[in-house]
């Protein structure tokens, strides 16, 4: 991938964030909205905030350790392993996104 | 790395004499953003595994883990506003048009605009960090 | 305002060579300096009436050349552009360029940002070959096509900006200010076609996305490039033309104009 795509994924996956992110906020900790978590949109929102949350948090890893680690080689092994540990924590979130909210 | 090579290393990133204001933002963008890389990670973790097999509803564990969700209020705000301002920038929004060198000369991403969107991204971090500490003295119930 | 305003000063100035010092020192020189003096000059007098070894680089001592960027208290400056009484400091401190390697004294070796510089193609590309080869007329400009590049052109590659970048500090392969200016001075000028040419480069890992818009770089431009503006609108015109496909740029027009007179050959 280009790195002007991961970039522009890395601010498309930003705005996602606010918007779902404060869904997930507004819904969990103020009780007059506890309602949002009924409707069918509330887990599958959840679930965009999942990805988008950890790409944003894994690219935004690799920057960093990009510029504190440069070489032609250590870019690679670097988005390796945080893509590794991305699908590792989105499959683990999923999974209990599913068992949270499987019932419905 | 040698006296040669002469690199500050990540010195070089907090080092914020002699430079503009935009640079203590990137210092503060970059710090909040491990700040919630870190919480991200062990709340996935911990809701998944508290939280999904009991149906109870998850507690941050003693008076620390509320004074970190205080924090990371403050900062994930902070974050995301000042994500903003940078979208906009980064994509040419707010940094100002070409103009001629003339002196005294002006930077146009160091002004109008941009600095413009520098002070609100400070004013809605202090108006929310206001707030905040109310919230946040009835949390941990001073 | 009286002519004999005369203070002293003292300097401290940072002395290394790599070849025989395993660590810098730090001389103080004492100098009387008057209202017009500029940190170069103060340097030019230290090496005449003190200490001939002190290496210091300049040529033009009127910031054109970009020679004699140094740490200044601190700070990225031309020492030829830098009045040593607008400082307003008794004690004036001078190192070389943060994060360039230093040949000796305040001398710092820019070879690394001069075969970035190489790297983006910094020139006007274009495909009509034939044109190239004989040329026919002339790509006229508007104004408005001159003003989208004329700021950036302005550079004097004095790297100033690019010693201040914090990516630099720590990623030797990032392109830096400097070099990603020039890469869209050249990109936007409207006679230019080569920004395919210029994409491997500057949209690489290592390229204008390590910029993060810290501005360090526009707050230390002698020249008023504002080197954080140019890199921003590269990532807007790499954006648009690398995943839209799509350039807003317009193409210049070739003018058909009989040649005054031969070229002498
Ligand atoms: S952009 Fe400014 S600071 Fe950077 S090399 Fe050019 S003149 Fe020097
Ligand atoms: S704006 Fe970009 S290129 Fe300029 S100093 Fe900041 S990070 Fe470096
Ligand atoms: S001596 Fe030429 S820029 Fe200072």
């Amino acid at each position: 991938m280009k790195e002007s795509t991961k970039m522009l994924l890395h601010y498309i996956t930003g705005f996602l964030i606010l918007i779902t992110g404060a869904t997930h906020l507004i819904a969990n900790n103020l009780v007059r909205f506890n309602w949002i978590k009924d409707t069918l949109w509330y887990p599958m929102s959840q679930g965009v905030f999942l990805a988008a949350v950890l790409y944003h948090a894994m690219n935004g890893l690799r920057v960093i350790l990009v510029e504190l680690f440069p070489g032609s080689s250590s870019g690679k092994i670097i988005s390796i392993i945080l893509t590794v540990v991305g699908i590792i924590f989105f499959v683990f979130g999923l999974y209990f996104l599913l068992v949270i909210f499987g019932g419905r | 790395m040698g006296r040669r090579e002469n690199k500050l290393g990540i010195l070089g990133w907090l080092k914020l004499k002699g430079y503009s204001i935009e640079k203590l933002m990137y210092v503060a963008q970059r710090i909040s953003g491990v700040g919630i890389i870190i919480f991200l990670l062990a709340h996935i973790l911990n809701v998944g595994l508290v939280y999904a097999p009991t149906k109870e509803l998850w507690e941050p564990p003693g008076i620390i883990g509320k004074a970190v969700l205080v924090i990371l209020g403050i900062i994930v705000v902070f974050h995301t506003f000042n994500g903003v301002r940078l979208i906009l920038a980064e994509y040419g929004f707010i940094v100002g048009k070409p103009r001629r060198a003339v002196y005294p000369y002006k930077m146009t991403s160091l002004s109008g605009r941009q600095r413009l969107a520098v002070y609100l991204v400070l004013a809605v971090f202090i108006i929310i960090f206001y707030f905040w500490i109310m919230v946040a003295f009835n949390l941990l119930g001073w | 305002m009286v002519m004999s305003e005369v203070r002293k000063i003292k300097f401290k100035v940072f002395r290394f060579n790599p070849a025989v010092d395993a660590l810098p020192t730090w001389k103080v020189y004492e100098v009387e300096v008057d209202r017009g003096m500029t940190v170069l000059d103060v340097l030019l007098k230290i090496k005449e009436e003190k200490d001939p070894s002190l290496a210091v680089r300049y040529s033009c001592r009127q910031a054109v050349c970009g020679s004699c960027g140094m740490m200044i208290n601190g700070k990225q400056r031309l020492a030829c552009f830098t009045r040593v009484l607008e400082l307003n400091s008794k004690v004036v401190v001078v190192e070389p360029l943060n994060n360039l390697p230093i040949t000796r004294d305040l001398v710092t070796d820019f070879s690394d940002l001069f075969n970035k510089e190489k790297m983006v193609k910094p020139y006007i590309i274009r495909d009509d070959i034939e044109e190239m080869k004989n040329p026919t007329g002339m790509y006229l400009q508007k104004p408005e096509e001159l003003l989208e590049y004329l700021q950036f052109a302005d550079c004097i590659e004095c790297g100033l900006c690019s010693s201040a970048c914090p990516t630099y500090s720590t990623d030797h392969l990032f392109l830096t200010p400097m070099i990603l200016n020039k890469a869209y001075r050249f990109s936007v000028d409207s006679r230019d076609k080569g920004l395919q040419y210029r994409l491997p480069i500057i949209d690489s890992e290592h390229g204008c996305w390590r910029c993060h818009f810290a501005a360090a770089c526009s707050s230390v431009c002698p020249k008023g490039i504002d080197p954080a503006k140019s890199i921003q609108l590269l990532k807007k015109i790499i954006t648009s033309a690398g995943i839209f496909k799509r350039m807003r740029k317009k193409e210049v027009q070739l003018t058909l104009r009989p040649h005054a007179a031969e070229p002498p050959t």
